[in-house]
């Protein structure tokens, strides 16, 4: 029973450092129609900056920096690229992604070389019981504060002007345009905000207990990509349930991994793949994603 | 429409004229084996005084740390030999190094691109790309490397494996912890492990020594990608364990002593020579890995070997890592073969396949473990045990060369 | 106006024998490890160009490409190779190599079917992304089934060979041509260039065929396909049988390029690699495709190859930029490059050029703007 508590309550706390990043998928697919491939290299980009600026100027500022370095970076990209390309066939900007973030990768790859750069949290390694189940302060931490981003951003998204905006342009782009709502801006917004998005989560990606910043983490963003598509690639709520459901599946898996011995070793690692095809099958756009209806 | 066809034609009898005219550059390719002044054999990758050697290495992948240490390393050797004593007083060696990224199809390819013009590779990192390449190491009889202590790598006769096997060391740590107090008659082993060769060699040796002694071994098998330790560990400690083995990689390392530490599960810890990097004591989990972590390495700590500690920091401002002695080791036992080579008048490389077969114990000064190759079977029984610490290289020995009881029967059963 | 179009053709024609010509007579000058270039550059077309039908043509996202790749070189080293291994043993039957081809490819197309029903409810990104989990469950699958696979270090491929002509091995019977020995590149070279000519020739042959317009109206439009009586689920179905049967031809060659088949190298970059392919060669054309397979697949081999004498690439194991990270660079830059200002790729370039044939300020620069210091020299880096 404890084995199962303890899964469990890691398995969320790697769900909500998951839903952070989904998230970023849904909020950029809504505003600007492109499917990131890109979230990988802004996380591994946010956790860099993080890391390397922590010694000379302390966490908290190398925090900021590395959050807000991150989102200025995605929005550039929006501005340089995605912006320029409006209309053009969603596989074409997606691909135009993977570019980008193979440019990233690529570079930071080449500067973290061969460490494994540590983050410098003030939380180190120090662990918390709650309930007598034990759990590192890093990972406790990732979900409260992906627990009020996600609320903060849940708010914003039903009464700013923004969310507003983004959601009607989600509706109905043209309609949107004709009454006087910037598509321009609302997919600028949306960037930063997945961008910020990413770097949290890049913060507590690379906090224990994962070792710290190494271009691996990267793939953390990849295992994100089925939590939105399985939430429903056009449903918020359905990234924070994805999110959770991947994290969840995922701790289990590999916890249990002899009692699911038949399915080969090391499992735990297909788990959101196995999850997210599952799903599709049931439900061919996710489990809260709008349903395509086609009219002639 | 007219200068369009006139244009075409021309073209086409252009490339056939040349086509047909061209003596092809290939076909004179000579080849073929010639004797030197001094009487010796000399053949491919020699080229007047200058012996070349190929090294096919990862400094773009992941294996880039241990990849730029050998390299690094080599690279020292060489200069220093080739301003001193050289090869058999006559030949200063010249390497070729191509960077496949850990891509087994490019370095594949990059073996093909330098085959015809290097006597021998003193370096394979990648244990895909070894197992493609046996074949062809075969064919142009290439003494090779690997940057790998698998089983499997010792039954291609080309393969000179520098260390004892991934089960010899796994048996040597344990036995090491047995010997010491740190577990007992009957303890149980908490197994994780990287799938493939790598993981499985380490846990067959784990598997042989609970075996002997009455202990029971609990599997956790992970990919390479998974750095997040915290579910497996938790198995682990809900399973009771009384010392973790681990065949994983430097960042699975320092997560498991982390998670194990938060935990309260206080037990030691026994690795294989790949899971440490002195860069995990800067992490969260850098005091836990100091108090637990025990490893078999195939060569000796830099507290052993001081002066190349020293010349290797003259020349390199990198925190030199046990790659570093590794490289040294196969620099050396790669001279000792040609040396022997040479004394037998036959520098070609079926003289150095020759040579390495028949050159018996090598010792390389107290470098690495003592080797004799001999096909299909550990170069060695012994391994180096060393802790984590502060010191350059992050590593102290814990003892002198160690060979586990076990060990010997071990390898004849095996 | 019809004289023209004859006069381009026949310019087409001419040129197409001209590189013919030039590569039938390449084995006679160029050393192995271009031959070795060529065959897995060869390969990389085929894989390209059946890549191509599905996303290209028809307008479905695909990154599970490297999956397919998989099951074609997996199945015919099961079916050609004997059973061996140490560590870990795997079975095999032993049977012809061109057995063993047709398997692979027949294979590689029967699991392109049974992926279909999966495709056919799945629309555009959903696509894309499940088919992304294609590629994992694949490499789960190849590293836990390792009577099959040979495990996580995988397993020799067995040499080609057809009706007691080897393309490698024994190299039996002995050949030579204007003095030169045929050895195992060499023969694997034409085998190549036979099998990647006949692929691309069908390819666009399918292209010009009823079907092929089918499946550019499934792209443009599945409602108005629909309406014009093209049946899309079948058309859906039947164009991921071919890609992936293309795929799995290509899986084969790569297993006899490399020589052995490891799980770890049908990876999802694998398949981003293929995706690049064909973008930077143009979307829905054959000679792109081949073009943008040549691009990607030979770049870091030959820039490694001239590491020493390019100005912005350093030695391995110097500080800077090595060879496999300048590739990188510029096949990540080529891509934003191609979709920002030629969206027809590579082909797209070429089809412009011979409309107007004025060579000044026609070749946009092919290097990055920031990333990679590489402005300079990359004009001249070969395409």
């Amino acid at each position: 029973m404890n084995q199962f508590l303890s899964l469990l309550l890691n398995g969320l706390s790697l769900g909500a450092i998951y839903a952070l990043i989904a998230l970023g998928f849904v909020i950029i697919f809504k505003a600007s129609e492109v499917v990131t491939f890109m979230q990988g290299s802004l996380l591994l980009l946010g956790a860099y900056l993080i890391a390397r600026l922590s010694e000379p100027i302390g966490f908290w500022a190398a925090a900021a920096v590395g959050i807000v370095g991150t989102a200025a970076a995605a929005v550039l990209v929006e501005r340089l690229l995605i912006s320029r390309l409006r209309g053009a066939p969603v596989i074409s900007l997606a691909i135009l992604t993977i570019g980008v973030d193979l440019i990233i990768l690529t570079e930071i790859t080449r500067r973290i070389g061969s460490d494994i750069l540590n983050v410098g949290h003030p939380w180190g390694g120090d662990a918390v019981s709650i309930g007598g189940v034990g759990i590192t302060t890093n990972r406790a931490l990732a979900i409260v504060v992906a627990g009020i981003l996600i609320g903060a951003f849940f708010i914003a998204f039903k009464f700013s002007s923004w969310g507003i905006a983004m959601r009607a342009a989600a509706e109905d782009g043209e309609a949107a345009a004709l009454m006087g709502i910037r598509l321009g801006w609302v997919s600028m917004v949306a960037w930063l905000v997945a961008g910020v998005l990413a770097a949290v989560a890049g913060l507590f990606a690379t906090g224990s207990p994962t070792p710290g910043v190494t271009p691996a983490i990267w793939a953390v963003a990849l295992a994100a990509l089925p939590a939105a598509i399985l939430g429903g690639l056009d449903s918020t709520g359905g990234a924070l349930v994805g999110g959770l459901i991947i994290g969840v599946a995922t701790a289990m898996a590999a916890g249990y991994q002899d009692q699911i011995a038949f399915l080969g070793r090391g499992f735990g690692e297909v788990v959101p793949y196995v999850v997210m095809v599952a799903v599709l099958l049931v439900r061919p756009s996710g489990l809260f994603g709008t349903r395509d209806v086609t009219r002639v | 429409m007219n200068t369009n066809k006139r244009r075409a034609i021309t073209l086409v009898s252009a490339v056939l004229l040349v086509t047909a005219t061209g003596c092809s550059t290939k076909a004179e390719e000579g080849g073929g084996d010639t004797t030197s002044e001094d009487g010796v054999k000399i053949g491919r990758g020699i080229e007047g005084d200058t012996i070349s050697l190929g090294s096919l290495t990862d400094l773009t992948g992941v294996f880039a740390a241990l990849g730029a240490d050998i390299t690094n390393a080599q690279a020292l050797y060489w200069k220093t030999l080739n301003a001193g004593d050289k090869i058999c007083g006559t030949y200063s060696v010249d390497e070729i190094v191509k960077d496949h990224g850990y891509d087994t199809q490019r370095g594949i390819q990059l073996y093909s691109s330098f085959k015809e013009d290097v006597l021998a590779i003193e370096q394979t990192i990648g244990s895909p790309i070894n197992t493609g390449l046996a074949q062809q190491l075969e064919a142009d009889s290439m003494v090779n490397i690997p940057g790998a202590w698998a089983q499997s790598l010792t039954e291609v006769a080309e393969n000179t494996v520098v260390g004892s096997t991934y089960e010899v060391e796994m048996i040597n740590v344990l036995d090491y912890l047995l010997e010491e107090g740190e577990i007992e008659e009957g303890a149980k082993i908490g197994h994780i492990y990287f799938e493939g060769e790598y993981g499985e060699g380490g846990l067959a040796g784990s598997e042989f020594f609970a075996e002997q002694h009455d202990m029971e071994v609990v599997e956790v098998q992970i990919q390479p990608t998974d750095t997040d330790m915290t579910a497996q560990v938790t198995k682990l400690e809900s399973e009771g364990v009384d010392v973790i083995a681990i065949t994983v990689a430097p960042g699975q390392t320092a997560s498991i002593a982390g998670v194990a530490a938060a935990s309260g599960l206080d037990v030691p810890i026994a690795g294989n020579n790949p899971v440490y990097a002195p860069g995990l004591l800067d992490t969260p989990a850098g005091d836990a890995l100091k108090a637990n972590l025990y490893v078999a390495s195939p060569v000796a700590p830099f507290d052993q070997k001081p002066e190349i500690l020293k010349a290797y920091q003259a020349e390199f401002d990198n925190d030199p890592t046990l790659g570093v002695m590794f490289g040294f080791a196969a620099a050396d036992v790669m001279r000792q073969i040609l040396e022997k080579a040479c004394d037998d008048g036959d520098l070609t490389p079926e003289g150095v396949l020759a040579a390495k077969e028949s050159i018996g114990t090598v010792d390389t000064g107290g470098i690495a473990v003592p080797l004799e190759f001999i096909v299909g079977e550990s170069p060695s029984n012994a391994s180096y045990i060393f802790k984590a610490d502060d010191v350059p290289g992050g590593a102290v020995s814990v003892s002198d060369l160690y060979e586990g009881d076990d060990v010997a029967a071990f390898v004849e059963g095996g | 106006m019809s004289d023209t179009s004859t006069a381009t053709r026949l310019v087409k024609g001419v040129v197409l024998l001209a590189l013919l010509v030039v590569l039938l007579a390449l084995p006679l000058y160029v050393e192995e490890f271009w031959l070795r270039t060529g065959f897995a550059v060869f390969a990389a077309i085929i894989g390209a160009v059946g890549l191509n039908l599905l996303v290209g043509t028809t307008g479905q996202l695909s990154l599970a490409h490297a999956f397919f790749l998989a099951v074609g070189a997996l199945t015919y080293v099961y079916v050609s190779g004997d059973p061996g291994g140490s560590a870990i043993e795997y079975g095999g039957f032993g049977l012809p190599p061109i057995v063993g081809m047709v398997a692979g490819v027949v294979m590689a197309g029967l699991a392109g079917v049974l992926f279909s029903p999966i495709a056919a409810r799945l629309r555009g990104i959903y696509l894309g992304v499940a088919s992304l989990g294609l590629v994992f469950i694949g490499q789960h699958l190849l590293n836990t089934w390792t009577s099959v696979s040979g495990g996580f270090n995988g397993r020799l491929a067995p040499a080609f060979d057809l009706f007691g002509f080897s393309f490698g091995g024994n190299e039996e019977p002995y050949l030579a041509v204007l003095g030169v020995p045929f050895g195992q590149a060499e023969r694997l070279w034409y085998l190549g260039l036979a099998l990647c000519a006949l692929a691309c020739w069908f390819a666009s042959n399918l292209l010009r065929s009823r079907p092929g317009r089918a499946l550019q109206n499934v792209r443009d439009s599945e409602v108005a396909a629909s309406v014009m009586g093209v049946n899309v689920q079948e058309y859906k179905a039947k164009v991921f049988l071919v890609s992936s049967m293309y795929a799995g031809l290509a899986g084969v060659l790569y297993a006899l390029s490399i020589g052995s088949v490891a799980p770890e190298s049908f990876s999802l970059l694998l398949s981003v690699q293929y995706l690049a392919m064909i973008v930077l060669g143009g979307l829905g054309s054959v000679g792109g495709a081949a073009m943008g397979a040549a691009f990607v697949s030979a770049l870091p081999l030959v820039l490694q190859q001239y590491s020493g004498s390019l100005p912005f690439i350093v030695e391995p194991g110097q500080p800077g930029i090595v060879a496999s990270q300048a590739a990188a660079f510029l096949y990540g830059g080529a891509i934003v490059l191609v979709v920002m200002f030629e969206p027809g790729g590579l082909a797209g370039l070429a089809r412009r050029l011979k409309r107007q044939p004025r060579p000044p300020q026609e070749s946009p620069p092919v290097s990055t703007t920031s990333s990679a210091p590489a402005d300079s020299s990359s004009g001249g880096t070969p395409r």
